[in-house]
């Protein structure tokens, strides 16, 4: 464990006044572009075999093996036809803002990555899925990719003058949160609405975009590997957890002294990080999103959590780590209000195709709604963790991971803040109930509707 | 045996052919696993979630609709876990639009509901709302089709009518608007039903599992459950598809297309909705023509006053409409030949192109067809469903070359245009449809050969009144490439077998059955005395000296040909106004009164030996 120095930030000042953008000839003039050479000298399975041994989780979430997935594309003799590479910066989720902070200041770094990544997957064509609103960005990744074409990077003449070919393209999103989902991201790709697809087959490098074999990474994974390649998987093995190696960025946001993104290795506590982040503002600590609002909360006595793909889902009660985009709460929060900031996004997002978010989001909205406006029963507490259990937690009930999100976010409110919850419940019918299968009816909740 | 697997279904095994999802394996061995947006003859979705089943080793609960088959695969179709998960998916649906059953017209017991969303709130004993309904807005009824109405209140969002019309009819008019709960379906770019692409072809209305899309016609008058199903054929064109007609007392409430017929399930508006519409004033007696005005008169009357004109006529022609039975063709050319010794028949409209190219393509054959040749026929006017499987292959990026002297409707679908040149002969006359002849030139013969030849699985549809030099390059293409020959007329092929086709006729006296035919548009060549057989009043009825009742399409017993070369039955659906005799009795009773009584009694045996 020993973080000495910043990775994927390197090039980016820590005082704000001082960053600036990285354009190609300051990338290349601060040691930019060495791993494409050298990886270009390595075979595409070196190249996946030196990622997958330094045990690089997916950065956009789930925390998949980024070697395991490279490793599934069809390779030599099976490969027939084109292979597709698509980098995933449809960063939507609430408290993240990562993959932002890496385009705004060094966009060649991913470029040097996504090239590094389709060489090993044996990728024709890069399609960058940039997320609607980040005009400034798409804008920067296009000039950014303008001069990767000229300088040899991209492009019908090869490589930095190898045989291997790249055509790289930015694709804008139009706005919707379920196209960071990867199936979804693949078919708003192709042209269509952006409705995640059935699985299976549960990973696109059997039939991805346009039916071909595709890699879908995200932003801050591909600029792990120019270093990985550079300095070698026992090198990033350095930092961070044996089960979670590397470097993180950590999305710092809400009552903190100095709210930004920071770079630390993964497996600081949750303390750490908001040290890092200048401490608690306005109030004492109360309550932490780990990971973007899917992965769900982190309640007041556990500032010891550790912060990696691990600690957080097996001692920490969430989902998972998630994009480690954290929203700090003060003591002085309405963790009611909170949750329903949270569920009123789920119900606007969710994409409508499978029954149970279609309606439980909108559900879920309503009943807290309710409860803010004072009309909550302690039996609605009982009902929304009934709607999650069904149809968040309790896995496949729904096509995506969107209702699961749903699910884990009230389902670790609740539970984690309960007395809080039911302090606001003190409408009359105060026996709290289960949810039995003849429940007595209760009052139509249009009239409470925001 | 490489190709099944055994799977283990709620303890049960069952043999499953790979490629088969879980819920398909289930179904075929008898095991009822509910689903809502599944449909059979559908691409699945997954997206309602109540076929969801356990499947061992698989971490998450899976739809049984989109999930395939493995060896060894354990699957348990109703645990605790399975049922509590489906329920929750009923209830959102339930509390998700206004779903009051008592007022839809699919409502009804658990035997008797038409309605899967209210089988399924039976089965699984959802009595009372868990979650209330909470909606505040009102969803738009949108009746401003024709036929049909679209009620979003009762709509569950399993989008069978959006895949319906994407893969069935290949109209790609449906889809989805606004996301999440405030997801609707919609036309084109949101447009009202009746102002949209929509061809009314009613393959959306038949797909729905609720009562969110409504017939006008058979919707609040009686169930399923109380009316006579009936499988028949349409007598529109001469598709000749398959219907199931939903008979209550003496009337049809309504048709669907029959899945497991050559249609497949597909019609179009003209058999599906407007063959219903009952002619406004139908004709029930026999009416002569008397100082210039139709009087009523007795069958016996009617008969022997056309009887007697017939026999003094020098010359006599009789016309029938390509809607009638073969067994009204052979009867209408028997009494023509025998009984007044006249070789004048004709049809009233309605082509034939010569049947001898062979193979003969079936319907099937359209489905998989790698390259449609339409050549001198508009099928998207005509045999409408030609022309929905015609751009099903469009879709499916099969090349559809379209061959004509004009702009047609399947233009827009077609990867190459070939011209055709009209010769016209003369001048307009009654048959001016005969005084046409279209050609295509050497250079496009070479053309369409060269296409043809390159292509797997090629079908050829073409039209009549083609020039002998087509034909004849038709007649000499690869023994690969199939034909379909676009007859127009519904029983024209039938006709043709018994030697009646359109020709010219002249005559004194001219007998016309004319039958239900829909249009008024025919112009009958001058005669001093017209018996006109109809089922309604129309142009033709105003010129005749003499009319006669006929008979309803659903009123009729037969056979009839349809452009596979395929013999289809046409059965009695309801019964006739009193008086009113099978097609062929006035010729019967005419025979008689001429000499010869029993000319039909061996019609059975006749029609056998031809």
């Amino acid at each position: 464990m020993a973080f000495t120095e910043p990775v994927l930030t390197k090039r980016i000042a820590q005082d704000p006044s001082q960053r600036k953008l990285h354009w190609y000839d300051d990338y290349v003039r601060t040691g930019g572009y060495e791993a494409l050479k050298k990886a270009l000298t390595m075979t595409p399975d070196e190249v996946i075999k030196t990622v997958t041994e330094s045990g690089l989780r997916g950065r956009g979430g789930a925390g998949f093996g980024a070697g395991q997935k490279w490793s599934f594309m069809p390779k030599g003799e099976k490969k027939n036809g084109p292979h597709y590479m698509t980098v995933n910066a449809d960063e939507s989720e609430p408290g993240t803002f990562k993959d932002r902070y890496l385009i705004d200041y060094d966009p060649h770094q991913m470029l040097e990555g996504i090239a590094i990544g389709s060489y090993a997957t044996g990728c024709e064509i890069c399609y960058i899925f940039i997320r609607g609103e980040y005009h400034r960005q798409a804008k920067v990744l296009e000039r950014a990719i303008k001069e990767a074409y000229e300088h040899g990077i991209f492009g019908p003449q090869g490589m930095l003058g190898s045989g291997y070919k790249l055509e790289c393209y930015v694709h804008r999103g139009a706005g919707a949160y379920i196209c960071g989902e990867e199936t979804g991201l693949i078919e708003a790709l192709e042209g269509k609405r952006g409705w995640p697809r059935l699985k299976p087959p549960f990973f696109p490098a059997a039939i991805g975009a346009f039916g071909r074999p595709t890699v879908v990474n995200n932003v801050e994974t591909l600029c792990c590997v120019p270093h990985i390649i550079e300095r070698g998987p026992a090198w990033f093995k350095t930092m961070g957890t044996p089960s979670s190696p590397g470097p993180k960025l950590f999305g710092m946001s809400g009552h903190l002294n100095r709210p930004g993104v920071y770079e630390n290795e993964l497996g600081i506590t949750l303390q750490q990080s908001i040290d890092m982040a200048g401490g608690m503002k306005g109030g004492k600590y109360k309550a932490a999103i780990c990971g973007g609002i899917s992965m769900g909360v982190l309640g007041p006595n556990q500032l010891d959590i550790k912060l990696d793909f691990d600690d957080v889902r097996f001692r920490g009660g969430c989902l998972g780590l998630g994009t480690a985009g954290m929203i700090v709460m003060n003591e002085h929060t309405d963790m009611v209000e909170a949750l329903r900031n949270c569920v009123r996004f789920y119900a606007h997002e969710s994409c409508g195709q499978c029954t149970p978010c279609r309606e439980g989001a909108p559900w879920m909205r309503k009943i807290l709604d309710r409860i803010l406006e004072g009309g909550g029963r302690l039996k609605d507490l009982d009902m929304l963790l009934e709607l999650e259990k069904t149809m968040g937690t309790m896995p496949g009930t729904t096509i995506c991971g969107l209702a699961d999100g749903t699910g884990w976010a009230t389902r670790t409110f609740i539970n984690k803040f309960y007395d809080e919850f039911a302090a606001r419940c003190t409408n009359p019918d105060t026996v709290p109930l289960t949810i039995s299968s003849r429940p007595a009816v209760i009052t139509p909740l249009g009239a409470n509707t925001r | 045996m490489s190709d099944t697997v055994n799977i283990t279904i709620n303890g049960q095994v069952v043999h499953a052919r790979i490629g088969q999802s879980v819920l398909q394996a289930a179904q075929s061995a008898g095991i009822d696993v509910p689903t809502l947006c599944d449909h059979p003859h559908l691409r699945a979705t997954g997206s309602c979630r109540v076929c969801l089943v356990e499947i061992e080793k698989q971490r998450m609960l899976q739809p049984a609709c989109t999930f395939p088959v493995t060896e060894g695969m354990v699957v348990r179709t109703e645990t605790d876990k399975v049922v509590e998960a489906r329920k929750f998916s009923l209830q959102m649906l339930f509390s998700e639009r206004n779903h009051y059953c008592m007022f839809c017209a699919s409502s009804g017991t658990p035997e008797t509901s038409e309605c899967e969303l209210q089988k399924l709130a039976y089965r699984y004993g959802l009595d009372c709302f868990q979650y209330p309904p909470a909606w505040q807005k009102e969803w738009p009824v949108d009746a401003s089709r024709k036929s049909f109405t679209m009620d979003h209140s009762r709509c569950i969002l399993c989008r069978r009518c959006i895949r319906a019309c994407d893969e069935i009819a290949a109209n790609h008019t449906l889809g989805v608007f606004q996301r999440g709960a405030k997801t609707m379906i919609c036309a084109d770019d949101s447009v009202t039903f009746g102002q949209s692409t929509c061809v009314e072809c009613g393959t959306c209305l038949q797909a729905c599992p609720t009562g969110a899309l409504m017939d006008k016609r058979s919707s609040f008058v009686g169930h399923a459950s109380e009316c006579r199903t009936v499988r028949v054929t349409c007598v529109g064109c001469a598709v000749a598809c398959g219907l199931k007609a939903m008979v209550r007392g003496n009337t049809v409430l309504r048709l669907d297309g029959d899945w497991d017929e050559h249609n497949a399930g597909l019609l179009c508006v003209k058999g599906r909705f407007e063959s219903l519409r009952r002619p406004e004033n139908r004709i029930t007696k026999p009416m002569i023509r008397r100082d210039g005005e139709l009087v009523e008169v007795g069958w016996d009357e009617a008969i022997t006053y056309t009887a007697g004109k017939f026999k003094e006529a020098q010359s006599t022609a009789g016309m029938i409409s390509p809607r009638f039975t073969n067994e009204t063709m052979i009867a209408m050319g028997a009494f023509l030949n025998e009984v007044l010794h006249s070789d004048q028949v004709t049809l009233l409209h309605g082509l034939v192109p010569p049947l001898d190219l062979e193979p003969r393509a079936q319907l099937k054959d359209l489905e998989d067809a790698t390259c449609i040749v339409v050549v001198g026929e508009d099928v998207l006017q005509g045999q409408k469903v030609l022309g929905y499987l015609t751009k099903r292959a469009y879709d499916r990026q099969a090349s559809v070359v379209v061959v004509d002297d004009h702009d047609t409707a399947m233009d827009d679908y077609a990867t190459e245009r070939l011209h055709l040149d009209a010769m016209s002969r003369h001048g307009p006359s009654p048959f001016a449809a005969l005084k046409f002849t279209y050609h295509l030139s050497l250079d496009g013969i070479s053309r369409l050969r060269k296409i043809l030849e390159t292509s797997e699985r090629p079908v050829v549809m073409y039209g009549p009144a083609l020039s002998t030099l087509v034909y004849a390059a038709l007649r000499s293409l690869p023994p690969h490439v199939k034909f379909l020959p676009l007859a127009t007329g519904s029983n024209a092929c039938g006709a043709a077998q018994y030697g009646i086709e359109m020709r010219e006729v002249i005559a004194d006296a001219l007998f016309v059955m004319a039958g239900d035919e829909p249009s008024n548009g025919f112009v009958l060549p001058p005669a001093s005395f017209t018996v006109v057989q109809a089922v309604g009043h129309s142009e033709l009825t105003k010129k005749a000296d003499v009319v006669l009742p006929g008979r309803l399409w659903t009123e009729k017993r037969g056979t009839i040909v349809n452009i596979e070369g395929r013999e289809r039955p046409v059965v009695e659906l309801t019964e006739a106004p009193e008086g009113i005799g099978p097609d062929w009795m006035p010729l019967a009773m005419m025979a008689a009164v001429l000499g010869r009584p029993g000319l039909f009694a061996t019609m059975a045996q006749v029609q056998n030996s031809l």
